[in-house]
């Protein structure tokens, strides 16, 4: 247990309530304007009136600094290290992002400001979207989306619009094995059937599988390139061809978009449709689980079924257009999650064209390295080039009584985040890990040796016990369902 | 040649080494598993590399006409509300536990952002007056069109829904764009001087009909009679789902809850969310606890850990789409975690007293501007006869845009001309005064009114 005796410290962690046990009547948390016009009482207006005051805490501003202080220090973060959750991109925020999104200049505007004031922000939304139309090399963009599924569920309502088009309801996407729950789920609010296909033993979708289920019903392909094996699937263009030529269309799933900035673009193999995950490859905090923002690139046969509004530069003038007949609509009240623009936008700018290619081939060059200081340990059922992740499973480590949720919930005592587990569903009880290109080659040692630790001294059942709180009850939580404080009155 | 950048930790020796562990010579060996005829070769269009202080150059000269670098004076709402927010809130999100952490699917390593969504849920479902509340959804009108979705969930075989035409335009958009690939029929509810139409309400609800949907105080800033409302619905067996842009106005209105509401959503920009330019925002999404099971989004739940000392974990995960695909309750994946966390913490300073206060001085501040307004003889109040809260439907006796134009030349946003959303409404504009305009602030509208309309 060496390296658990210098893996973590002892920190500072304390115990601290939900606020409405720490609230007093008479604290007082935020000071108001003083009211200089008469002042009118609800119940003099209103003919119904609130029946009591809600039940917010009442605290001191420095009682609620600590109050959230203190709960802060019992999450992990990207900020403390490695945080290799395979497919979800946890790479370094840029703090000066945070800065420029949360200044006045650009977080005071409205969306209905007079076009005249808007003209800036609107000019950030124009580049943004001239930049990631050079991701993809596809004609059209969708800033909207709110988050990557949501940029997925617009991605099929394109889709379905496309095929009405031309007079037909087809029913069916297909996915593969390897795809996120979003997909599938996505799918069905579309509408849509779903049919999976199963990846080839080299880990990628063959063409004989594809023909196999691709009939006048299949509206698109859904899939991620590369696939969340972190391996490019190699027969893509073939694909997209089959695809075509029953005029159904290919869905890109931009998840792991982070492996290929300057290196593949979805657009040259015939991609109609992707989304893109601020939050993932263009560097937006995850905030703990959003806020996300998911824009869409799409292919020439899906620009006229675009949202609204759309962004237009008349001249020298941008604006937002409304009128657009064939358009699916609004997908989100006003222009999008604009503030993960901006964070995006100024990413995208520190880095250069030369630099989002740099992301790419450092992630690749840091999962590989994973990689290979893994494979002898663990066991790896696809044996391919692997790009920005890897995947292994715990078939070498049934014997020790040891499987993927111990060794997860055990890199929790070595103070480190586990990687993604249970996840492809095509490969059973899979280790799913992606340093991202924001690891130095010291952090990556470091999990690695948490990990030898981990596999060479199996036995700790009750992991993770170092923390401040150990195995958390799931089933209790799910059975007795408490979702609010009970407050006493 | 990989370039160095300062978000790169991996140095040219570092590299050199990295590649031998990987048992190949350079890079591109690495890069063998794309193919080559789909491989780019060009540069990615987004020019050089640009230091920090160039960037913020640019942002300055960028937003030189802008509402912040004029001082503008702005009397917009419209979905959107400028409220007061203390400086703690936005130094609290900055924590990098909080604001570069992932999504608590591990409970041990997560307790600080689940336990603030569990304070987060509290809050929601006092405020709405409702059992429970989810982790948050993207926004208010997804809220709302995901509150249509779980109707269709719990009014299997009904196929009808009833929306007001009170409800803000842009999210009776985007309901319609959720629905359009589900079989539903919209058929929206007609108006009485400003508010829904009690006895249209009666005469469109037959027994096809899964859901009402009201909004509340409405686009027009009107207050509805949502207990009346909501017993016609229930007469005829629909749901009652509200939906609540404003949610300051919760402080002082009857709760959605109390009213009867089976569902009822809201925006929680109103909690001192920056506007952003429309977003991020948070969703706020609340139901009565026996359609729980049909709920979209993360919800979080109290439990024990192994010592069985109190503790928090997302719960009730089957109905998501990581285990459940094709059958989940809603394809959502995020929540809006670091906004609710932003409006938890400005809720819990705001506190019991201080958000009802802040509330009865918005009341306080739009009572006032209506009268003085009024007062200049430009303007008359398009529903006399309605309640308002912060927002209110102005009759211009000439064009509304053209008065909002004029006054935006002089860096004044007056309000928002309601030809923005119907091309035939030229004289209606909806201003808004929240606890941020001086009553100095309020006469200058006034002046304006006087001056240009």
């Amino acid at each position: 247990m060496e390296f658990l005796k210098k893996s973590t410290g002892h920190a500072i962690v304390l115990e601290e309530p939900p606020s409405f046990e720490t609230s007093r009547p008479g604290a007082v948390g935020a000071d108001l304007p003083t009211l200089d016009v008469p002042r009118i009482e609800p119940k003099s207006v209103f003919k119904k009136v609130r029946l009591r005051k809600a039940r917010l805490p009442e605290l001191s501003e420095p009682e609620i600094i600590r109050h959230f202080t203190r709960m802060s220090t019992w999450n992990y973060a990207i900020d403390l290290g490695i945080y290799p959750l395979g497919s979800c991109t946890m790479k370094y925020n840029p703090r000066f992002n945070e800065e420029i999104a949360r200044s006045g200049e650009l977080s005071d505007a409205h969306p209905y400001d007079p076009i005249e004031w808007s003209q800036g922000h609107l000019r950030v939304m124009w580049e943004l979207t001239e930049d990631l139309k050079g991701v993809t090399g596809m004609p059209g963009i969708s800033l909207q989306p709110a988050a990557g599924a949501h940029g997925e569920l617009t991605g099929l309502m394109l889709v379905s619009a496309y095929h009405k088009a031309k007079g037909r309801q087809r029913k069916t996407i297909l996915t593969s094995d390897t795809a996120h729950g979003t997909n599938p789920a996505s799918a069905a609010l579309a509408g849509f059937q779903i049919v999976q296909i199963a990846t080839g033993e080299d880990g990628v979708i063959h063409p004989d599988a594809l023909a196999a289920v691709l009939n006048d019903d299949v509206a698109a392909l859904m899939t991620t390139n590369p696939n969340t094996l972190g391996i490019f699937e190699k027969n893509i263009q073939t694909i997209a061809n089959m695809l075509h030529e029953k005029d159904a269309l290919l869905y890109i799933d931009g998840a792991n978009l982070n492996a290929v900035l300057g290196l593949s673009r979805p657009g040259d193999f015939g991609a109609d449709v992707i989304q893109f995950n601020l939050h993932k490859t263009f560097s937006t905090p995850h905030g703990g689980g959003g806020p996300g923002s998911g824009p869409i690139s799409v292919s020439e046969r899906l620009l006229p079924f675009l949202p609204v509004p759309r962004l237009e530069k008349h001249g020298e003038k941008f604006v937002l257009v409304e009128d657009a007949p064939q358009s699916i609509g609004r997908v989100k009240a006003f222009f999008g999650n604009y503030g993960m623009f901006i964070r995006a936008w100024c990413y995208i700018r520190a880095l250069g064209g030369e630099g989002l290619r740099a992301v790419s081939e450092n992630a690749i060059l840091n999962a590989n390295y994973m990689r290979s200081q893994l494979k002898d340990v663990l066991y790896m059922p696809i044996n391919a080039p692997t790009l920005h992740e890897v995947v292994f499973n715990d078939r070498n480590q049934r014997d020790l009584n040891l499987d993927t949720t111990k060794i997860a919930k055990r890199l929790i005592d070595y103070g480190m985040h586990p990687m993604t587990v249970h996840f492809p569903l095509c490969v059973k009880n899979a280790i799913m890990i992606e340093p991202t290109e924001t690891e130095s080659r010291s952090e990556m040692d470091r999990f690695v040796s948490a990990l030898k630790e981990i596999i060479e001294t199996p036995g700790v059942e009750q992991a993770p016990t170092r923390v401040f709180r150990e195995r958390v009850d799931e089933t209790k939580a799910a059975r007795e369902l408490r979702l609010t404080y009970k407050f006493k009155d | 040649m990989t370039v160095q950048h300062r978000f790169l930790p991996t140095t040219p020796t570092d590299r050199i080494e990295l590649l031998k562990a990987c048992g190949v010579n350079s890079m591109e060996d690495l890069l063998q598993g794309i193919p080559s005829n789909v491989r780019f070769n060009g540069v990615l269009p987004s020019g050089p590399a640009q230091s920090e202080l160039e960037i913020r150059r640019r942002v300055r000269t960028l937003m030189k006409d802008g509402r912040y670098a004029q001082n503008a004076l702005s009397f917009i709402g419209a979905g959107i509300y400028d409220h007061m927010c203390p400086s703690a809130v936005n130094q609290l999100t900055l924590r990098g536990e909080f604001l570069t952490s992932y999504t608590p699917y591990q409970p041990e390593m997560s307790q600080g952002t689940l336990q603030a969504l569990f304070e987060f849920q509290t809050m929601v479902a006092e405020l709405f007056g409702m059992e429970v509340s989810n982790a948050s959804h993207y926004d208010g009108s997804t809220s709302l069109a995901e509150a249509a979705l779980m109707a269709m969930r719990i009014n299997k075989g009904k196929n009808r829904l009833l929306v007001s035409s009170s409800v803000h335009p842009e999210y009776i958009q985007v309901l319609t764009t959720y629905l359009a690939y589900l079989g539903v029929a919209l058929s929206f509810i007609p108006l009485e001087a400003g508010a829904t139409s009690l006895n249209s309400l009666k005469s469109l609800l037959s027994d096809d009909v899964m859901a009402v949907i009201i909004q509340s105080p409405n686009f027009y800033g009107c207050i509805e009679d949502l207990e009346s409302l909501s017993a016609v619905t229930k007469a005829k067996d629909a749901l009652f789902i509200v939906s609540t842009p404003e949610t300051l106005s919760l402080a002082v209105l009857p709760s959605p809850g109390d009213c009867g509401a089976d569902i009822a959503t809201g925006e929680g920009q109103s909690f001192g969310v920056p506007q952003s330019f429309g977003g991020p925002f948070v969703g706020l999404f609340t139901s009565k606890l026996e359609h729980v099971r049909q709920m979209p989004g993360r919800l979080c739940g109290e439990t024990v850990d192994a010592q069985g000392r109190r503790s928090y974990t997302l719960t009730l995960s089957t109905r998501e789409q990581h285990i459940r695909r094709d059958k989940a309750t809603s394809n959502i994946c995020t929540n809006q975690n670091l906004i609710a966390l932003w409006a938890t913490i400005w809720l819990t300073m705001m506190g019991k007293e201080g958000f009802h206060e802040l509330a009865v001085q918005n009341l306080s501040k739009a009572e006032y501007a209506k009268d003085i307004l009024v007062k200049t003889g430009k303007a008359k109040l398009r529903y006399p006869t309605q309640n308002t809260f912060n927002e209110f439907v102005i009759e211009l006796n000439g064009s509304a845009g053209e008065f909002a134009q004029k006054a935006a030349a002089l860096g004044i946003a007056p309000g928002v001309a309601l030809s923005r959303f119907d091309s035939t409404d030229t004289t209606g504009l909806l201003v808004c005064v929240t606890e941020k305009k001086s009553r100095d602030d309020i006469d200058h509208l006034a002046q304006l009114l006087r001056d240009l309309a």
